[in-house]
């Protein structure tokens, strides 16, 4: 592959090198938005999905649908590390402390929401109260935290997401335990999965 | 920059494969980036000898800036495309795009 600028090769196949090569490293440098919606999408689906048969319908134990639920949560959170983590090795700069900056955004939002569910927990809150707001709380920290991504890396995806999590928090708690979860599984797992196929679609197009 | 013949109007440096592919790579890189040297060979699917020779080039010209570092005892190379760079690479690219225009009279 050794040429010579002298040469002067071909204007039209000199484009399509360019462009060729352009879409080729933003391929292998950009996240795929299938793998990481996609992977919570499954967690949104199934995890909240089994505490709403659990509850509702008492087809398992809600002690065993909540270990599920954590396990599939932290299997999206280290999806989305892992395959970041690739995406973007090499690669050193400010999309770097950005990115890391942003992800200690969503830690401390859930270390909080942690701790105040443990406080409203001691302060003797029911367990369907503590069912409401679980979901309720989660869904206002990843709502909020998705549209001001969308909003800073004007992604349209990411901030309707939002909104959308924002609406299913709202309704959910109007609605009340166990629809919430049923909301939650539906609607959340639902938007998450339909981010996924677009993305899929994209990058196809 | 450097001076230098041009091909119609063709910057010289970028005009040429490797050269063009490597430029593409790291522009698509954003702005405040840096891509490491293997990362880079990854990309691009090029040998390390001939990558050098083609980034001395670049970095001779004052498109690409080479950071040399230490990560733990091991050095490393970062690349990345200077504002200069960015410049010539759109230049370029815009330049191959007023050429492959049809020429019927030139139309707005």
């Amino acid at each position: 592959m050794t040429d010579d600028a002298t040469r002067g090769p071909d204007p039209a196949a000199m484009l399509a090198v360019a462009e060729e090569q352009q879409a080729r490293a933003l391929r292998l440098l950009e996240p795929d938005g299938a793998v990481i919606y996609g992977a919570w999408g499954v967690a949104w689906l199934v995890g909240p999905g089994l505490m709403w048969l659990s509850r509702a319908h008492d087809v398992l134990p809600i002690g065993v649908a909540g270990a599920v639920f954590a396990a599939l949560l932290l299997g999206a959170g280290a999806v989305t590390a892992v395959h970041v983590g690739r995406r973007t090795q090499g690669v050193q700069g400010v999309s770097q402390q950005t990115g890391a900056l942003h992800g200690w955004s969503w830690f401390l939002g859930f270390a909080t929401l942690t701790a105040i569910m443990a406080a409203t927990a001691r302060a003797g809150a029911s367990d369907d109260l503590l069912a409401l707001l679980w979901t309720a709380l989660s869904c206002l920290v990843v709502g909020v935290l998705y549209m001001a991504a969308g909003a800073l890396w004007r992604d349209l995806v990411q901030y309707s997401i939002g909104v959308w999590i924002l609406v299913i928090g709202a309704a959910g708690a109007l609605a009340g335990v166990p629809t919430n979860q049923l909301l939650m599984s539906l609607a959340g797992g639902g938007v998450f999965l339909g981010a996924a196929a677009l993305s899929r679609l994209r990058r196809r197009a | 920059m450097t001076s230098g013949p041009t091909l119609n109007g063709l910057d010289p440096v970028i005009h040429a494969e490797s050269r063009l592919r490597i430029t593409a790579t790291l522009a698509a890189v954003d702005r405040g980036d840096r891509l490491s040297f293997p990362r880079l060979q990854k990309l691009l699917d090029m040998t390390a000898g001939n990558l050098s020779t083609h980034l001395r080039r670049l970095e001779d010209a004052g498109y690409v800036e080479v950071t040399k570092t230490f990560e733990g005892r091991t050095p490393a190379t970062y690349l990345a495309l200077t504002d200069p760079g960015r410049v010539a690479f759109a230049t370029y690219t815009a330049a191959l795009r007023a050429l492959l225009r049809p020429t019927d009279g030139g139309s707005a």
